[in-house]
């Protein structure tokens, strides 16, 4: 009987802390006020999927089938707007208190008049075990969360794939080296 | 090489993304009001999913071709899901470029010279 | 011109001029792509009022030239940075490294919304003043102006770093 409980509540820790590891994001308000909405929740049994159809040939394919190989999750949710003021930062306030916790650290913080972004990392036993940027402009809001083994040379190495921008990351790049 | 040859070759015509003259093909098929809001219409600005396309050619192949049903399928969702990654990919990078530019604007000293007015003559901004 | 097969002969031939003018404005891909596509789809209802090939080519640097200035505006709410404020990358590139070209793309797409416009069109398209200044409805004077500057700008930055290199 003990050896069942036993069982049971590290079956209940572990789902637990799977359910933390993703962000939980309630903006269902700003959903029905936005006109166009990015809602995408890739899992890890996805992210394995597009794995084996993502070519080791290509060389832009292959840099990101190397990104995505270790991950557990990629979410995004993102919010257009037709008009400014139609959210605020405090409807982020709810994600940005899931990422005070220990094990999450902020390594950007920028605000410029209506814009701004915040990267976080999230460490684990000393390496990095997932990425969250809340980034927001006048009329666009977006969440990206990551989950697993990533840092963002490996993401600022897809600059120029797929028509991502090249990112260069100088002083975020001397902190993770830290 | 001089100022305007290296401007000359950086600032070179350069191809679009792979797809890009399918994408626009398949929206230009489309009439406005039925182009959804979607991450899916998003989806299908940036790739070429060509779903009516694919939903056709899906359903006749999977009448003639009962064994290799399940293969299909399971190339449609696996082509499916890499689209929806690499979007998500194009997002993160995307998020991280703004939160780059924005560093090094503000970082450039911007706020201790405010902009150049135009000058009269000049055609406002 | 009516035929999907029109359309499609038109988008072939101009999509890397198109492409292009948005994402060296722009610096960005993604947004370079949906300006492209929108003013490729325009196109598509306005083919048949457009008389030649070169009104066409005239018609999509006119629209694709504006779309990406209605573009940057509304992804920036602040105010441009100055000529003089552009930052420069922290390591510059050896002459005749393929780098050289992105840090050069950077600097461009640093300067202000109209001397960019002006530099791009110059360099990438090899439009004179005067064929610029009818494409964004400027003076020609204006049109030099913003071209001397931005290029006294590049070279004194390149020139800087090319010494910082040599050190």
């Amino acid at each position: 009987m003990k050896r069942i409980l036993f069982v049971l509540s590290l079956a209940l820790i572990c789902s637990v802390a799977r359910m933390d590891a993703q962000l939980k994001i309630n903006l269902d308000n700003l959903a029905s006020k936005a006109k166009e909405v990015v809602d995408l929740s890739l899992d890890s049994a996805m992210l394995q999927t597009a794995g084996q159809f993502l070519s080791a040939e290509k060389s832009n394919e292959a840099k990101a089938k190397a990104l995505i190989s270790g991950l557990k999750g990629v979410y995004v949710k993102s919010y257009q707007f037709d008009k400014e003021g139609q959210y605020t930062l405090d409807d982020l306030k709810p994600i940005r208190e899931q990422l005070q916790v220990p094990g999450w650290s902020r390594i950007l913080n920028v605000v410029d008049n209506r814009e701004g972004a915040e990267i976080y990392l999230k460490a684990e036993e000393g390496k990095t075990a997932g990425i969250a940027i809340l980034a927001w402009e006048a009329r666009e809001l977006t969440i990206v969360q990551i989950i697993g083994p990533i840092n963002l040379d490996q993401l600022s190495e897809l600059g120029g794939r797929f028509g991502i921008p090249p990112v260069v990351v100088p002083d975020v790049k001397k902190k993770l080296t830290k | 090489m001089n100022l305007d040859d290296e401007l000359r070759s950086a600032l070179k015509r350069q191809e679009p993304p792979a797809g890009f003259t399918d994408r626009v093909t398949a929206r230009a098929r489309v009439k406005p009001a039925e182009r959804r809001s979607t991450w899916q219409g998003k989806l299908g600005r940036l790739f070429s999913l060509r779903t009516l396309e694919w939903a056709t050619a899906c359903a006749v192949a999977t009448v003639l071709l009962v064994g290799a049903g399940g293969e299909y399928r399971r190339r449609q969702e696996g082509e499916r899901a890499k689209a929806q990654v690499v979007f998500a990919l194009r997002m993160a990078g995307s998020r991280l470029s703004f939160a780059q530019r924005m560093v090094l604007e503000l970082s450039s000293g911007r706020t201790a010279v405010p902009a150049k007015k135009p000058s009269a003559g000049e055609e406002r901004q | 011109m009516e035929t999907p097969e029109a359309f499609s002969q038109v988008l072939r031939e101009h999509q890397r001029m198109v492409f292009s003018l948005a994402y060296h404005f722009l610096h960005d891909a993604a947004l370079a792509e949906e300006v492209a596509q929108d003013v490729f789809l325009e196109l598509n209802g306005k083919l048949e009022a457009l008389e030649s090939p070169a009104h066409i080519r005239h018609w999509l640097r006119r629209v694709t030239v504006h779309r990406s200035i209605d573009q940057s505006r509304r992804r920036k709410a602040r105010p441009q940075v100055g000529l003089d404020e552009v930052q420069e990358p922290s390591s510059p590139p050896a002459v005749g490294d393929p780098l050289r070209d992105g840090l050069l793309r950077r600097l461009v797409a640093a300067l202000p919304e109209k001397p960019r416009m002006v530099v791009v069109l110059r360099y990438q398209e090899d439009l004179d003043p005067a064929e610029i200044a009818e494409v964004l409805s400027m003076p020609v004077r204006t049109v030099k102006s913003h071209l001397q500057r931005s290029l006294d700008m590049l070279r004194r930055k390149m020139e800087r770093m090319d010494g910082e290199a040599r050190i």
